[in-house]
C-alpha cells in the first residue's frame, strides 16, 4: 500500500503540467505540513448580496434612493477609519413567516473590521450549484482544482483528514476536474457533526464489538490474508474503487483511531439522546468552549458545523474545513410568540439566502447576521488556540465566505422588502490576518448598487473593470501561500499581505 | 522392509498434491474491465441480516439509539438523503469514515449472533460453542462463507480465517469468542461482501 | 423604448466565438481559461478522423475526449491546442478550426499525453483514454485458465445472476439460489425470469426505491417547502406526486417519453407493504376540493407536459421569474441530459438573446450560452411559478408576463411563448415536450440514468457500441418503455461480462 509520500512521488513522475514544485516534492509537502495555512470556507448558501452587508448604501449617497437597495442613513454604521458599514435593522416578520427579526451586525463589525478584506467579484452564473462551484475554482481557472483541494494538497499531507466538507449537496462541495490531485486531498463530506466520531473508531462505542488488539488482528487476517486468496479481489484487483477502499483502510484509518477522535471530536454532552459514559465514551475536552461559541448546535446544524470546524483545525485532523447553511428551514420554536412565531426564532429562512426572493431586506439580515456570529465565533476560539509556537491559529487562518452570486440591485419604488433574483454583481469577505485588514478592493456605485472592480498589483480602485472570479481565486491562493508557479493563474498580490 | 514401489508412487502423488495446495498458486487471470459498485449500506446490511440470521434493525445501533446504517453512517455507507441534506445520490468515492463504519457494524452484528447462537439454537458458531478445536473452527469457517459469500470456501480462505484464531488468543480473554465473532467481521467486510 | 424582436430563425450550429465582435473577445477571454476554446462541431470532426475509434460508435465522442470541464483542457486537448494552428490569432473561427483539427489531431497521434506508455493513437483505436494514464488498452487476447467458476472471457451467467439480484431486488442470493441457477437448464431463460421478478419489488419500483431515488436530481425535494405527508414548515408543493409520475412512466409497459408529454397525474401508496401507483385526472377545481390548496394541481389537462407542469417543478425552479431559465435549464438537464454550463447542447438562435427582461445577457460572455438558453425558456414563461404573475400559482397563464413589467420593464411582456428546442422553433410547452421526448437526446438520457445506476460509470469508449443499440432498442423495438431495455442491458458485455 502507497504512503502518501509515495504517492505525491508518483504523482510527480506522472504530472506534466500546470504544477506548482511544492505539490510534486514529498519533502516540501512534508515541511508544508509543519507550517500550514488553515482555510475555512463559509458559504453563503443561495446568494449574499455584499451591498446587504459591508457595502451598505446610504440613501443620501445615491441619486436614486429609491430605485436602488439603499438603507436610510439612520441605519447605517459607518467608522472614520473604514470602508465598511453595518446596518442594524428590525421588522415585524420575514415577509411570509410571521416571525420578527433583530440584527445588530454593527457591533460584529465593530470588531473584527481589521481583519476584514472585501473584494468585488462579478461572477459568470446564476445557477446555484454553478455559481457555488466557479466560487472555489475561479470558474475552473487551475485545471478545476478547488481552493479546497489545494490548501488540503499543500498543508494536509500529515494530516488524516485534511478537507473536510461539513456541508453537502451543493457546488461548494464538488470534487475539482484533476486527477493528478492525490487523493488525500479531495473533499471527505461529513453528514452530520454530531454522530459523525462515532465512525471514526473500530471497536470504542460499541456495546458488542471487539477489543482493538482483536480488531488489528482480524483486520489483518482479512487484508492480508483472506482477501489475497479470495478469487473475487484478486479479479478486481486493478479497480480503482477497490485500490481506493484499500487506501482508505491503511494509514488514514491507523492515524484517526491513535488520536481518538472519536472522543476528540464529541460536540455532544452527556444526556438520554448521548449516554457517553454508558458507551465507554466521553466527549471532547475541547466541548465546553466550542457549545458556549455556537450554542444551537443542537437544533442549528450550521452551529453544529461550526463547533466541529474548530475541532477538526485544532486537532489538526483538518487543514480545510468547508461549512455552510443548507436549504433547510431551522427555527427555534422556544421563546414567546408575538406574531405566529416568536420573534428571532427564525435561525435559517427556506433556501437561506435564497429566500430572497421572497423577502430580500428580511433574508438577506437573518441569514448574514447568522453567518457573521460563526465567524466571530471561529475567531474568538482560534485566537485562542496557541498553534505551538507563540502564534495562534488564527494568525495563520483565513475564513473566506463565498457569497455564491448577488441579488438584484434595484427595488420597487421606496419597499421596505420585496423579491429579488440571482444577479453576477457582487462582492466576497475574506476574515484573515493573511490578508490586508480593513480594506475594499474595488467599490460600489450608489447610484446602481453595482461593484466595481480594482487594479489588482496595487489594489486601487478601478471603476469601469470588473473583478473575475479567476483572480479572487488566485488571489486567495496567493495569500494561502500556495504555490501556484506554471498555473497561467494572474497574479493579485492587492490580495495578500506584505 | 523396503517400501512398496507402488507405495512410493503413491505417496508421492500425494505429495505433489498437497504442495500444490500449500503452495498457494497464484491463478493468473484477471479482469480487464476492472469495474465494480459498491453494495448500499442498505442492501449490504440486508445481505449481512441474511447472512446472520438476524433483522436489518438488529445490526447496530449507536449509543443505543441511531441506527447504524440508516441513520448514524448513512451518508458514509452510500445512502442518500435528497429532501434535507440535498445528498441526491451515493457519494461517488468513499469516505475515510467508511471503513471504520463497516467494521463497527460488522463487529456489532457479529457479536449479536455469537451472543444468541450461546443463548441458543445456534445458526452460525454452534460447532465451536459446543467444543472450542481446529476441526471446528474450521466448520464455522466454512458456514461464515457459505452464508454470508453464498458459495463455498476455498481451502486457502478456510485457512486464512482458521489461523486468525493464533493472532487473537494472545490478545483476547474470550479467545474462542474473539475468533468467531473476528472471523465473522473478515469475511462480512471483505471486498467480496461489500463490492461487485 | 419597444422593440420588436426578430423572428426566431435558428442557426446551424456555430462557433461559440464565431460571431462574436472583437469587443466581446476579451470578455470571452475571461471567460474562457485558454484560446482556441473546442467549438462544437469538434466531437463529430474527431470521430471523421477515427471512424473506427469505439468511442465513435454513436458518431460523435463525449466532451472529456478533449476537456476536463469544458472550456478546461485535460492533457490530451492541451497537447491538441498545442498542435491546432500554432501561432494564428485566437479565438478562431469555426471554418478555421474544423480545417485545422485533422491535422492537428494527425500531430499529436504519437504523443503519450497521459503518460501511461501508451501512444495516443493507440488508446484511442483501442478504446482506451489518451487523456488517463490510470487507462490502458486491454490485453489484445483474453485468457482465462483457471477453472475457478469465474468466465473472464465474455458474459458470465453467474455473476450476472448476483448482480441482477442485487441491483434489482436489493440482496444476494443465497447459497440455495446460487446452486439452483448454476444447476438450472436454462440458466438464461431464469435471469430474465429473474429479472421480472426483481422489477416488480419494492426495492426497484417501490417508495424510496431505486427508480424513485433515480428522480432526485431531477426534482430537487427540499422538505423544509414539502406539502403533504411529511409536511414542512412552509408547505408549497409536494414532491411525491413528482416522484410518483415518473416513477409510473419508468415501470411496467408505458411509455417513458410520457414523463414529459404525459397529461394526467399519479399518486403513490402503500398498500399491505406494496406501493400502488394510481393515474388519475382531475381538474384543478377537482383537485383543489380534494387535496386542498397547498397540495392541487393547478395546471388543466390541455396545458400539461408530464413533469414539467408538475406544481413541484415550477415551484422549485420557476420560483418569482418572469422568464424562467432555470426551469428551462433543469429540464435540458434532467431529461435531456444536456448541461449548458459546461457548454452542451448549445443551438444559437440567431438574433438571440433578445433579452426581454433585461437581464445583460446580450453581453458577449452571456449570449454564449444565452442565444440558446433564452429561446428555450420562452415556452415556460407562461406557467406561474409562486408567484409574480397575476394568474393562480403553478397554472397556465397566457398573460402572466404582463404583471413583471413593474420589474421586469415593459418589454417583457412581449416575450414569445413560442420558442427554439434543437434548432426547431416550438410554439408552445406543449411542442416543446413532444420535440424533446422524441428526440435522440431523450433517449440517450434515459439510457444513460440507467446504465450509470447500474454500472457506476458512463459508457466507456469500448462499450459505445452496445450502449448506442440499447439507445437504438428503446426508440424502435421496446416502443420507449424502459423494462424491456432493461433487459437489453443485462445481457450486454458491459454488465455481464466480470
Amino acid at each position: 500500500m502507497l504512503t502518501r509520500r509515495q504517492l505525491v512521488q508518483r504523482l510527480a513522475a506522472a504530472a506534466g503540467m500546470g504544477a506548482g514544485a511544492t505539490l510534486f516534492n514529498s519533502r516540501a509537502l512534508a515541511q508544508q505540513g509543519d507550517d500550514p495555512r488553515f482555510l475555512i470556507v463559509l458559504c453563503a448558501s443561495g446568494g449574499g448580496s455584499i451591498i446587504d452587508g459591508p457595502l451598505a448604501i446610504r440613501a443620501s449617497e445615491s441619486m436614486n434612493p429609491d430605485g436602488i437597495n439603499t438603507f436610510p442613513d439612520e441605519l447605517v454604521t459607518t467608522w472614520s477609519d473604514s470602508p465598511f458599514r453595518a446596518v442594524d435593522q428590525s421588522a415585524g416578520s420575514m415577509g411570509p413567516i410571521p416571525a420578527g427579526f433583530s440584527v445588530r451586525p454593527s457591533e460584529f463589525f465593530g470588531r473584527r473590521r481589521n481583519e476584514l478584506m472585501v473584494t468585488t467579484l462579478t461572477g459568470t452564473s446564476v445557477n446555484h450549484n454553478i455559481a457555488q462551484r466557479r466560487s472555489i475554482t475561479g470558474n475552473e481557472a487551475w485545471l478545476g482544482r478547488t481552493l479546497q483541494e489545494m490548501v488540503a494538497w499543500q498543508y494536509g499531507m500529515s494530516a488524516p483528514v485534511p478537507n473536510v466538507h461539513l456541508v453537502a449537496g451543493m457546488g461548494y462541495n464538488e470534487s475539482g476536474s484533476d486527477a493528478s490531485v492525490p487523493t488525500y486531498a479531495r473533499r471527505q463530506i461529513v453528514a452530520d457533526p454530531l454522530l459523525w466520531p462515532l465512525s471514526l473508531d473500530g471497536s470504542k462505542g460499541l456495546a458488542k464489538g471487539l477489543d482493538p488488539a482483536v480488531l488489528a488482528a482480524v483486520r489483518s487476517a482479512r487484508n492480508d490474508a483472506f482477501e489475497p486468496a479470495n478469487r473475487f479481489d484478486q479479479i478486481f484487483a486493478q479497480s480503482a474503487r477497490l485500490k481506493e477502499w484499500k487506501e482508505l483502510r491503511g494509514g488514514a484509518q491507523a492515524d484517526i483511531e491513535a488520536l481518538e477522535l472519536i472522543n476528540r471530536l464529541m460536540i455532544a454532552p452527556e444526556s438520554t439522546s448521548f449516554p457517553l459514559s454508558e458507551y465507554g465514551l466521553s466527549g471532547s475536552p475541547s466541548a465546553d468552549a466550542v457549545r458556549a461559541a455556537f450554542p444551537d448546535y443542537a437544533i442549528d446544524p450550521l452551529h453544529a458545523q461550526a463547533a466541529m470546524a474548530f475541532l477538526l483545525l485544532k486537532y489538526r485532523v483538518s487543514v480545510t474545513v468547508t461549512l455552510g447553511p443548507s436549504f433547510s428551514f431551522v427555527y427555534d420554536s422556544t421563546g414567546a410568540a408575538t406574531n405566529g412565531l416568536p420573534d428571532d426564532s427564525v435561525l435559517n429562512p427556506p433556501l437561506a439566502f435564497d429566500f430572497s426572493h421572497q423577502a430580500h431586506r428580511a433574508g438577506q439580515a437573518v441569514v448574514w447576521s447568522r453567518l457573521y456570529a460563526v465567524v466571530d465565533g471561529l475567531i474568538s476560539l482560534l485566537q485562542a488556540e496557541d498553534f505551538g509556537d507563540g502564534t495562534s491559529m488564527w494568525d495563520r487562518t483565513m475564513i473566506y465566505i463565498a457569497t455564491e452570486f448577488g441579488r438584484q440591485k434595484t427595488r420597487p419604488s421606496g419597499a421596505s422588502d420585496w423579491g429579488t433574483a440571482h444577479d453576477l454583481n457582487n462582492g466576497v469577505m475574506v476574515f484573515s490576518p493573511l490578508v490586508p485588514g480593513n480594506t475594499l478592493l474595488g467599490g460600489v456605485d450608489p447610484d446602481t448598487g453595482l461593484t466595481y472592480g480594482f487594479d489588482p498589483l496595487t489594489g486601487d480602485p478601478e471603476p469601469g473593470r470588473t473583478t473575475a472570479e479567476a483572480e479572487v481565486y488566485s488571489g486567495l491562493l496567493g495569500a494561502l501561500g500556495i504555490d501556484t508557479s506554471g498555473s497561467g493563474l494572474p497574479d493579485v498580490p492587492a490580495m495578500r499581505k506584505g | 522392509m523396503r517400501p512398496d514401489p507402488r507405495f512410493r508412487v503413491a505417496i508421492g502423488g500425494v505429495l505433489v498434491a498437497l504442495l500444490a495446495i500449500g503452495c498457494n498458486r497464484e491463478p493468473e487471470s484477471v479482469s480487464s474491465k476492472a469495474r465494480v459498485v459498491a453494495k448500499s449500506g442498505a442492501v449490504w446490511g440486508r445481505d449481512l441480516a441474511n447472512g446472520l440470521g438476524l433483522q436489518e434493525w438488529e445490526l447496530c445501533a449507536e449509543l443505543g439509539g441511531y441506527d447504524c446504517i440508516g441513520e448514524a453512517h448513512l451518508v458514509a455507507l452510500g445512502g442518500v438523503e435528497p429532501a434535507v441534506l440535498g445528498i441526491d445520490e451515493p457519494l461517488p468515492n468513499a469516505t475515510v469514515s467508511a471503513p471504520i463504519a463497516v467494521d463497527r457494524v460488522a463487529s456489532s452484528a457479529c457479536a449479536e449472533r455469537w451472543d444468541r447462537d450461546q443463548a441458543g439454537p445456534a445458526v452460525i458458531f454452534g460447532a465451536v460453542l459446543e467444543k472450542d478445536s481446529a476441526a471446528n473452527r474450521e466448520a464455522v469457517a466454512s458456514r461464515l462463507v457459505e452464508r454470508l459469500l453464498a458459495r463455498t470456501a476455498t481451502r486457502d480462505e478456510l485457512r486464512a480465517l482458521t489461523d486468525l484464531h493464533d493472532a487473537v488468543a494472545p490478545v483476547s480473554s474470550s479467545p474462542a469468542r474473539d475468533w468467531g465473532v473476528g472471523a465473522c467481521v473478515v469475511v462480512a467486510t471483505s471486498t467480496e461482501a461489500l463490492f461487485y | 423604448m419597444s422593440r420588436s424582436p426578430p423572428p426566431l430563425t435558428p442557426r446551424p450550429h456555430r462557433s461559440l466565438l464565431g460571431f462574436v465582435g472583437a469587443g466581446g473577445v476579451a470578455s470571452l477571454l475571461l471567460l474562457v481559461a485558454r484560446p482556441g476554446v473546442a467549438q462544437p462541431p469538434g466531437p463529430a470532426t474527431f470521430c471523421e478522423a477515427y471512424p473506427d475509434a469505439p468511442a465513435c460508435a454513436a458518431g460523435e465522442v463525449s466532451c472529456t475526449t478533449c476537456h476536463v470541464s469544458a472550456p478546461s483542457l485535460n492533457p490530451y486537448g492541451t497537447d491538441l491546442q498545442a498542435a491546432l494552428l500554432p501561432g494564428a490569432a485566437r479565438p478562431l473561427a469555426e471554418a478555421d478550426f474544423t480545417a485545422a483539427l485533422p491535422d492537428a489531431l494527425a500531430a499529436v497521434e504519437e504523443l503519450d499525453s497521459d503518460g501511461d506508455g501508451v501512444d495516443n493513437l493507440t488508446e484511442i483505436l483501442a478504446g482506451s483514454s489518451p487523456s488517463d494514464g490510470g487507462s490502458v488498452p486491454a490485453p489484445p487476447d483474453c485468457t482465462d485458465e483457471d477453472e475457478d467458476g469465474w468466465e473472464l472471457c465474455g458474459y458470465d451467467l453467474d455473476y450476472a445472476y448476483k448482480k441482477v439480484m442485487l441491483d434489482f431486488c436489493g440482496r444476494s442470493p443465497v447459497f440455495a439460489e446460487r446452486e439452483a441457477f448454476q444447476a438450472a437448464k436454462d440458466r438464461e431463460a431464469l435471469l430474465h425470469e429473474t429479472l421480472d421478478q426483481c422489477l416488480d419489488s419494492e426495492f426497484w419500483r417501490g417508495m424510496y426505491g431505486r427508480v424513485w431515488n433515480l428522480a432526485n436530481s431531477k426534482i430537487g425535494p427540499l422538505q423544509a417547502v414539502k406539502s403533504g405527508k411529511d409536511v414542512g414548515p412552509i408547505p408549497l408543493a409536494d414532491y411525491d406526486d413528482d416522484y410518483a409520475y415518473f416513477v409510473w412512466t419508468q415501470t411496467e409497459d408505458r411509455d417513458v417519453r410520457l414523463v414529459l408529454t404525459g397529461d394526467t397525474f399519479v399518486s403513490a401508496s402503500h398498500v399491505d407493504g406494496v406501493t400502488v401507483y394510481e393515474e388519475w385526472n382531475r381538474t384543478p377545481n377537482q383537485d383543489y376540493e380534494l387535496r386542498g390548496y397547498d397540495r392541487y394541481q393547478a395546471v388543466q389537462r390541455s396545458r400539461r407536459a408530464g413533469l414539467l407542469t408538475h406544481r413541484w417543478f415550477l415551484m422549485v425552479n420557476t420560483m418569482f421569474t418572469a422568464i424562467p431559465r432555470t426551469t428551462a435549464a433543469q429540464a435540458y438537464r434532467a431529461f435531456l441530459g444536456l448541461e449548458i454550463s459546461k457548454l452542451e447542447g448549445l443551438y444559437p438562435v440567431e438574433g438571440e438573446p433578445v433579452d426581454y427582461d433585461s437581464r445583460g445577457v446580450q453581453t458577449d460572455a452571456c449570449a454564449q450560452c444565452h442565444s440558446t438558453l433564452d429561446p428555450l425558456a420562452y415556452p415556460f414563461s407562461r406557467y406561474e411559478g409562486i408567484g409574480g404573475g397575476n394568474g393562480e400559482s403553478y397554472s397556465y397563464n397566457s398573460r402572466r408576463l404582463d404583471s413583471f413589467t413593474d420589474t421586469d420593464g415593459a418589454f417583457v411582456a412581449e416575450t414569445p411563448e413560442a420558442g427554439v428546442l434543437f434548432g426547431q422553433p416550438v410554439a408552445d410547452l406543449i411542442e416543446w415536450a413532444e420535440v424533446a421526448a422524441n428526440s435522440d437526446a431523450f433517449l440517450r438520457a434515459t439510457v444513460s440514468d440507467y446504465w450509470e445506476m447500474l454500472l457506476g460509470e458512463p459508457p466507456r469508449a469500448t462499450e459505445q457500441a452496445e450502449f448506442a443499440e440499447l439507445v437504438d432498442r428503446l426508440g424502435g423495438e421496446h416502443a420507449y418503455r424502459v423494462e424491456p431495455m432493461l433487459h437489453d442491458l443485462i445481457d450486454t458485455e458491459a454488465y455481464g461480462a466480470p
